[in-house]
């Protein structure tokens, strides 16, 4: 079926449609039952009681003519007994007076809604969407069927009120249309499970069903022409209605029942469910209490809603949206139900003596359409100001945690990105989405899967942070954006796309961790490019180290080996000597004097020596402690010095032993430069305990100098003692000025971590 | 009869010295050149004196008289150092030592002072006396002595009987650390024990 149809059978919609109304709208309904005694015709009842005009006629008036026919020529007798639609009566009053009694469509505002004004607007409604779906929609051979089953449907309603005035034409279209409507149904279900590819279990053979229209429209146009064949022909026409249509729901049901797709359930219940009002609200009550909650005309209006829930079917190609749709909307309806209820009861009980039923039932409407109203505005409210949606199911929470975790174990901006799409297309059932990267530096544009671009890449220029544009058929979603790259995710599908807004906020969360992560990312990157730069140079700096280290040892060994050969060494050779002497003299007498001479030399050798391993390696560091050590240091130092030392040894407890080594260095490199350079008078040295490690306080009277010369000259050791103090994260204040002496302040604190104290001294 | 052991780690010095003794027989001289294996050595066979060199590279010569004081209570230990032996003069003072000669020192002061130690003598240069003084002076000085806060904290932790291990985790220190601490403190107030060194705090209200 082409859209070439569709121009034809609008047009034909038209004529038709317009002609119905318009019979509709020039005579009001009235079906007043009328009986012939004895050559008169006479009123036994009319259809609707609420007709004010029956007040001016009563049963013993005789009818004379309707809109100026006389009531022998009437057709619409020939079918039934009943005045059916009237502008003017004329009857004549036992009396015998002849009045005119002017009908008003609204004199019965009843039969004008639901004769009238209801199926006219649904006319128009059905015209209008038929337009939309045809210039909005793609033309597929589904909606043209749709648009065809809805316009036949329309003309069947609009057909009804007038085939019951017994008008030919409404009769043979409303005849004809009814079929028509179902067998367009069949013929639209049949494409439908074709197209969501499920098995269809009728036969494939379609074209055979549309010779019942046909059928139906030759047997109305014979009952037109012969009224007495009226009722049969009509009972007919009904009787294959009811056929095709429990054909069309026991296919459906079987299908549903042997396929469980939730397409089908939809499309079940969309058919089913406008059926349940006029069961349960009209033919039940009716049959069992001879009473009815809503009018058969009413309820009849709910089955008019079956092709518009075809249309929601169609406008969101993908049909669980609608279930999302509808499971949100039982959600509330149950909600509204239940507050509905309990509150027309607690209206009840409260004020329930001034309450008609009339009221409390429109005031139970009100409120759960109220409530339902306000369910819908609080979700469009949440989403819109704190990110907040209604979920049936609580999985996209689920979703978005598994996908965060499965995406967070990637280390690589590349291989996040990818994981990232795969993601999204997984769970949006996306068949193309990728990342699409700007590259600054170079202008141009990559993607994360080869092939064709749909989109206009310069697009990416545009977009703002967390911000999710829709472009014609795709989808573009500004991912990350930073010196040199600009990222966003393209979403694209073969059909058309509509993202819920379940989705988006979804679809927005995992934007902003991606957005997050690829900063943390890059972070962890760097930090690992620095790392191993770092280690490179580490690798280039110790040779270079080790090389300063190996040449410091050495210089030091060899100024060991010339002042040992300088002055112990010489003092040997010459013991030596003189003991070779005496080993050859010829004169013993002598001997013995000469020997002592020669081992007293040796004694002073000796200590010289000693003096010379003490200050190599401090005595009774080891042994006695770094108290006793310091002692023999300082006595030592009185010994030799001008000044007048006071001085104060704190016990210390350090952890690091080594530490007692540098302490003992400091002291005598100290005192050394008071006795070399200071020229004081008092020399005043303090060992000082602290919480965390130890204090020396150094201070004496004399010269004093310019602390930056000195530092810079490298005399006395002050770099050396500075660097030492620093080796061990200490710290050295020195403060002196010309002639003003010199004091010094070193603070080492143990626990924090020391550099490797191994490598310092080899 | 005397018995000595002679604990050196140069042979030379060793050899040496055994040789002084050769003429005396009186003097049975054994040689030991590793300081570790001295007090297995002495537990099958104690020795009268000990002539222990101070440093020696695994273990010096002033612990090894105290873990050797600790096995044999009347062993006589003589230090024999090349180092300026007044500054040792304490450790007589503090009975860890018997006596102390220099490496410098004569035949016959070496015989003289291992003889007079087995008699149960003592022989000392006269500069002991200098040192003596001082010590006096010094004594004076700080004849009360001050603890300081982590000494105060330590004897507290021994008075409450904690163990070596349980007082380290209490000053987060390692147990070797605190091994050497305790020794320190120990040779501070001059006592040999745990118990000592508590009596002592309490006696002079030190803590």
């Amino acid at each position: 079926m082409s859209s070439k149809l569709f121009w034809p059978a609008i047009m034909l919609y038209l004529v038709i449609g317009l002609y119905l109304n318009y019979v509709s709208y020039s005579v009001p309904l009235l079906e007043i039952k009328v009986e012939k005694e004895n050559g008169k015709w006479g009123v036994t009842q009319p259809y609707y009681k609420d007709w004010t005009g029956w007040r001016n006629i009563s049963s013993d008036d005789v009818i004379l003519r309707v809109d100026d026919v006389p009531m022998d020529h009437l057709n619409q007798l020939k079918y039934k007994s009943k005045i059916m639609a009237a502008n003017k009566i004329t009857i004549m009053k036992p009396n015998g007076d002849i009045q005119d009694i002017h009908i008003k469509h609204l004199d019965i505002p009843h039969q004008f809604y639901y004769i009238f004004l209801i199926p006219a607007c649904y006319y128009v409604l059905t015209l209008f969407i038929t337009f939309y779906l045809h210039f909005n929609q793609k033309n597929t051979k589904l909606t043209n069927l749709l648009i065809l089953f809805m316009l036949t449907v329309a003309l069947a309603y609009v057909s009804s009120g007038v085939s019951s005035r017994v008008n030919g034409i409404g009769i043979i279209v409303n005849r004809s249309s009814m079929i028509l409507c179902l067998v367009l149904l069949l013929h639209f279900l049949r494409d439908y499970h074709l197209f969501i590819k499920i098995n269809w279990l009728f036969t494939n053979n379609i074209k055979f069903f549309y010779i019942f229209p046909v059928i139906a429209f030759l047997l109305a146009s014979i009952s037109v022409f012969y009224p007495t064949s009226y009722y049969f022909f009509n009972d007919v026409v009904l009787t294959l209605f009811f056929i095709i249509l429990l054909l069309i729901l026991s296919i459906l049901l079987l299908s549903y029942f042997k396929y469980k797709s939730p397409k089908l359930k939809i499309l079940l219940s969309s058919i089913l469910i406008p059926f349940l009002p006029f069961l349960f609200l009209y033919s039940l009550p009716e049959i069992f209490f001879d009473k009815h909650i809503l009018s058969g005309e009413t309820s009849s209006l709910f089955l008019l809603l079956i092709p518009f829930s075809f249309i929601f079917t169609q406008l969101a190609e993908r049909l669980f949206d609608i279930e999302y749709h509808i499971t949100r909307l039982r959600y509330y309806i149950i909600f509204s139900l239940i507050f509905t209820l309990w509150f027309t009861v607690g209206l009840y009980w409260i004020a329930g003596k001034y309450l008609t039923i009339p009221v409390s039932t429109c005031v139970s409407c009100f409120t759960f359409t109220s409530l339902i109203f306000l369910f819908y505005i609080k979700e469009k409210v949440d989403y819109r100001k704190r990110k907040i949606l209604f979920s049936t199911k609580g999985d996209y929470i689920h979703q978005l945690y598994t996908a965060v975790d499965r995406i967070g174990k990637t280390i690589k901006i590349n291989e996040l990105l990818e994981k990232f799409a795969h993601e999204v297309s997984l769970h949006l059932e996306l068949e193309q989405v990728f990342v699409l990267t700007y590259d600054y530096d170079t202008n141009q544009f990559t993607s994360t899967i080869e092939g064709r671009l749909s989109i206009n890449p310069a697009l990416i220029e545009d977009i703002k942070l967390g911000e999710i544009r829709k472009i014609e058929n795709i989808y573009l979603a500004f991912l990350h954006q930073d010196a040199h790259f600009k990222r966003a995710l393209v979403l694209e599908h073969n059909n058309s796309i509509h993202i819920k807004d379940e989705e988006l906020l979804w679809l927005e969360l995992l934007l902003l961790y991606v957005n997050n992560f690829i900063e943390n990312t890059k972070m962890v990157e760097e930090l690992l490019e620095e790392l191993k730069h770092m280690r490179q140079a580490d690798d280039s700096q110790l040779p270079w180290l080790n090389k300063l280290l190996w040449l410091r040892f050495e210089e030091e060994k060899y100024q060991l080996a010339q002042e040992l050969h300088d002055t112990n060494l010489q003092e040997q050779l010459h013991i030596a000597r003189e003991v070779d002497v005496l080993v050859n003299a010829k004169d013993p007498a002598d001997i013995q004097q000469k020997l002592v001479k020669i081992h007293k030399q040796m004694v002073v050798s000796l200590h010289e020596l000693r003096a010379y391993c003490e200050n190599l390696k401090p005595p009774l560091l080891d042994t006695l402690g770094l108290n006793a050590a310091l002692e023999k240091l300082i006595r030592k130092v009185i010994e030799r010095a001008s000044f007048e030392l006071f001085y104060k040894i704190d016990r210390l407890y350090l952890e690091d032993e080594r530490m007692n080594l540098m302490i003992y260095r400091l002291f005598q490199e100290l005192l050394n430069n008071a006795m070399k350079h200071s020229y004081a008078t008092t020399v005043a040295i303090h060992l000082q305990e602290t919480g965390d490690g130890f204090k020396i306080i150094y201070k004496d009277d004399g010269v004093g100098c310019n602390v930056d010369d000195i530092i810079v000259a490298e005399s006395m050791g002050i770099r050396g003692m500075q660097e030492r103090v620093k080796a061990f994260n200490g710290y050295f204040y020195i403060d002196s000025q010309v002639n003003e002496g010199m004091s010094i302040r070193i603070t080492v604190k143990e626990g924090s971590d020391t550099l490797d104290y191994d490598a310092y001294s080899g | 009869m005397i018995t000595m052991l002679i604990v050196d780690d140069h042979p030379i010095v060793l050899e040496g010295t055994k040789k002084l003794f050769q003429e005396n027989e009186d003097i049975i001289v054994d040689t030991e050149s590793d300081a570790t294996h001295v007090i297995q050595r002495i537990k099958n066979k104690p020795y009268d004196i000990y002539l222990i060199d101070i440093n020696m590279p695994f273990e010096n010569g002033i612990n090894l008289a105290r873990n050797i004081k600790a096995t044999q209570s009347n062993a006589s230990i003589i230090l024999y150092t090349g180092d300026d032996i007044t500054d040792y003069y304490p450790l007589i003072l503090e009975r860890k030592i018997e006596g102390i000669l220099a490496k410098t020192a004569s035949k016959e002061q070496i015989l003289r002072t291992v003889r007079a130690i087995a008699n149960g003598e003592i022989v000392l240069p006269q500069n002991f006396l200098d040192f003596l003084d001082n010590r006096f002076k010094l004594q004076d000085a700080k004849l009360d002595i001050h603890l300081n806060e982590k000494e105060k904290k330590i004897l507290r932790l021994i008075a409450k009987g904690h163990t070596n291990k349980a007082i380290a985790l209490e000053l987060n220190i390692p147990q070797r650390t605190t091994e050497r601490y305790l020794t320190q403190l120990f040779s501070l107030l001059n006592v040999d024990s745990r118990t000592d060194a508590v009596n002592l705090a309490e006696r002079m209200n030190l803590l």
